[in-house]
């Protein structure tokens, strides 16, 4: 399987809800994911590798403007449209492709412009969004009692 | 039966609606009257032509096109089922089950009436390469491989409307599954190039709600007979290249629609 997984776990007498700050987290990871891919920078923030002139001409023949912001991994758009939530508990989600097909696709782009991941900055980010969720929504809870 | 499991029956059933289609109009073109490889215009071509043309409808019925759709339309009952077990995975509340089920019908409605639409167009070119052939001197296997490719043309179609209703579902899922947790804005996130839509075009790289986006459903060259609704499953129609990504607050990005 092509895709990344975060987990986290609380103590059960504070109960807040993980699944809602774990789908805010899965958006926080979307979003930073599909900036970097429509920026051209790959997980270990290099530069995508450069489209084949063969494959970039093909593409201008098809209307498409190569390397363009919005442009990198698209040409039908169903592989990044297939990328999503695939799996969400109460201690964990998993980022990944829906579909087989979408999935290998993924996997080979991967290969070539490895797009599925997370670096350490974006995982802080992450953690932070999780943290300053779960720490509003405790002050909101004590402030009821 | 898996979401792509289903998506192979369809298609291959409208690969098979064409293919008999294809052997059906090979069959009355080989009653023509012809010399040397070119259609005689004769009283008696003209003729058997106009009947091919009106019987057209009624042969494309024939060959299984209907049923292809009943097929199309009995996959997306299936798909329901898949896709809401998926959505058991992904924790989504059990009030879902009704708004999918209203989802699934406009989606049902919409792959429909677009369907019977490419049926019409498959029709209209198959008879104006009929009537380009009588008048113009068109041999005989060209017209065929005209009438081949025009099919082709209008099966890659219908293929493609497939796909894009079981896709379409998948985003309504996603966007839901964010708007449960409290995310109110997306980034319309994708290509602008030649060949984007106007109404896309408006929207890339600018942060909208669900219902800004509904708001502009019938504008930029969306406005159709039927609108395809809801907006968050269609973005900008069919083979949409654009996504909905969650953000968090507003994200530093302006506010759609915008150009």
């Amino acid at each position: 399987m092509i895709g990344i997984r975060v987990s986290m776990r609380l103590p059960e007498r504070m109960n807040l809800d993980t699944k809602q700050a774990l789908t805010l987290v899965a958006g926080e990871c979307l979003r930073r994911m599909h900036r970097r891919i429509d920026e051209g920078i790959d997980v270990h923030g290099v530069e995508f590798a450069p489209y084949t002139e063969s494959y970039a001409k093909w593409k201008r023949d098809h209307g498409r403007e190569p390397g363009s912001a919005g442009d990198w991994l698209r040409y039908t758009g169903e592989m990044l449209r297939a990328h999503g939530i695939v799996s969400l508990t109460k201690r964990a989600f998993v980022i990944g492709f829906t579909g087989a097909r979408n999935a290998i696709v993924a996997w080979a782009n991967n290969r070539l412009r490895p797009f599925v991941g997370l670096p350490p900055e974006e995982k802080l980010a992450a953690i932070k969004v999780a943290r300053d969720f779960l720490l509003s929504t405790w002050k909101a809870n004590m402030q009821r009692r | 039966m898996s979401t792509e499991a289903i998506e192979r029956r369809v298609q291959a059933s409208f690969a098979q609606t064409f293919r008999a289609l294809e052997r059906r109009l090979i069959a009355l073109l080989d009653e023509l009257h012809e010399q040397d490889g070119l259609l005689v215009s004769d009283q008696f071509n003209l003729a058997r032509l106009d009947k091919t043309i009106r019987l057209l409808r009624v042969d494309l019925s024939a060959a299984g096109y209907d049923s292809a759709i009943q097929d199309q339309l009995a996959g997306i009952e299936e798909i329901k089922d898949a896709i809401l077990a998926e959505s058991g995975k992904l924790n989504l509340p059990e009030e879902f089950g009704a708004e999918s089920e209203s989802m699934l019908s406009m989606l049902a409605q919409g792959a429909e009436e677009e369907l019977l639409t490419v049926a019409d167009a498959a029709a209209g070119a198959v008879a104006q390469a009929l009537r380009r052939a009588a008048v113009g001197g068109l041999k005989l296997t060209d017209l065929i491989l005209s009438i081949a490719a025009t099919l082709d043309i209008y099966e890659g179609q219908a293929k493609t409307l497939v796909t894009t209703t079981l896709h379409s579902l998948h985003s309504s899922v996603r966007v839901k599954h964010f708007t449960d947790a409290g995310v109110e804005w997306f980034l319309y996130a994708g290509p602008d190039d030649d060949v984007t839509r106007e109404w896309c075009s408006h929207f890339v790289g600018t942060r909208v709600t669900p219902a800004i986006l509904e708001e502009h459903a019938s504008e930029w060259g969306r406005e159709g007979k039927t609108p395809l609704r809801p907006v968050t499953s269609w973005r900008g129609g069919w083979n949409c290249r654009h996504e909905l990504i969650p953000l968090l607050g507003k994200g530093g990005y302006r506010e759609g629609p915008g150009k």
